[in-house]
């Protein structure tokens, strides 16, 4: 039970005072592509789609509507917040079937020798703070 | 705010956690719980106020739960939400590691 009740995974204070990102998930990847197609890959819809492993359309607008299925079928709505060809891209997703599961995710881009470094960073937000507007667009299929 | 599925969100759960006097607050409770809100404010250099108030956002997150003995309300951690915000956080990993593997992948594509 002591084990079950650690706090150290999700510590959150850090020296500064402030509230750093120890609890969002990050991950970066480096590849060896200059950033313009780094961004074809993040931005495209079929392109973003076969790295996902799943359909993944967006409306990349601020406000925008975004569709993501799963590769297990969990279809997620999704708010576009910031789009910044080349640089950033960041929305709040949820389960169509799960409102409580609400998460912001985003996508940067850095240029680094020889290539660009893609960092995501996917932090859980409470739902009350989701974007009225995720599903205000109807998508294409 | 989680009605749809019963159990509290995620953000919800990490954000109780996420000032230090509500966490040492729920440290206190699950280490010694049962405890009032009296019992916390002798050991929390905070007001009795200020504890009602953190134990209320950590109960909207379903960390912790109430109990009333007589007058006395005491409280007791429900770390549940804890697990879940494990798991969270392991699923979330393992599904971006997969897709930039595969990002990585296609990258390379000629």
């Amino acid at each position: 039970m002591a084990d079950d009740l650690s706090l150290d995974e999700f510590s959150i204070a850090d020296p500064s005072g402030s509230r750093s990102d120890e609890t969002a998930v990050r991950r970066s990847v480096d590849l060896d592509l200059p950033a313009d197609e780094a961004w074809h890959l993040v931005r495209d819809d079929d392109e973003r789609s076969a790295w996902f492993g799943g359909p993944s359309r967006i409306d990349p607008v601020p406000g925008g509507a975004g569709r993501f299925t799963d590769p297990d079928g969990t279809e997620r709505h999704a708010a576009i917040e910031t789009v910044e060809p080349g640089r950033r891209l960041a929305w709040t997703w949820w389960p169509a079937d799960d409102d409580a599961d609400t998460s912001r995710v985003e996508i940067d881009l850095a240029p680094i020798p020889g290539g660009t470094r893609v960092t995501v960073v996917e932090v859980p937000v409470t739902p009350a703070a989701r974007p009225a507007t995720g599903t205000a667009f109807a998508l294409a299929a | 705010m989680a009605e749809s599925t019963g159990r509290p969100a995620v953000g919800d759960v990490l954000g109780a956690l996420a000032d230090d006097t509500r966490r040492r607050v729920f440290e206190s409770v699950a280490a010694r719980g049962p405890l009032t809100a009296t019992e916390l404010a002798d050991e929390i250099p905070v007001s009795r106020q200020a504890i009602s108030k953190h134990l209320d956002r950590l109960a909207a997150a379903g960390l912790v739960a109430s109990t009333r003995v007589g007058r006395e309300t005491r409280w007791s951690a429900t770390p549940e939400p804890l697990a879940d915000a494990r798991r969270w956080m392991a699923s979330v990993g393992e599904a971006w590691d997969r897709r930039l593997g595969a990002l990585a992948e296609r990258s390379r594509r000629p």
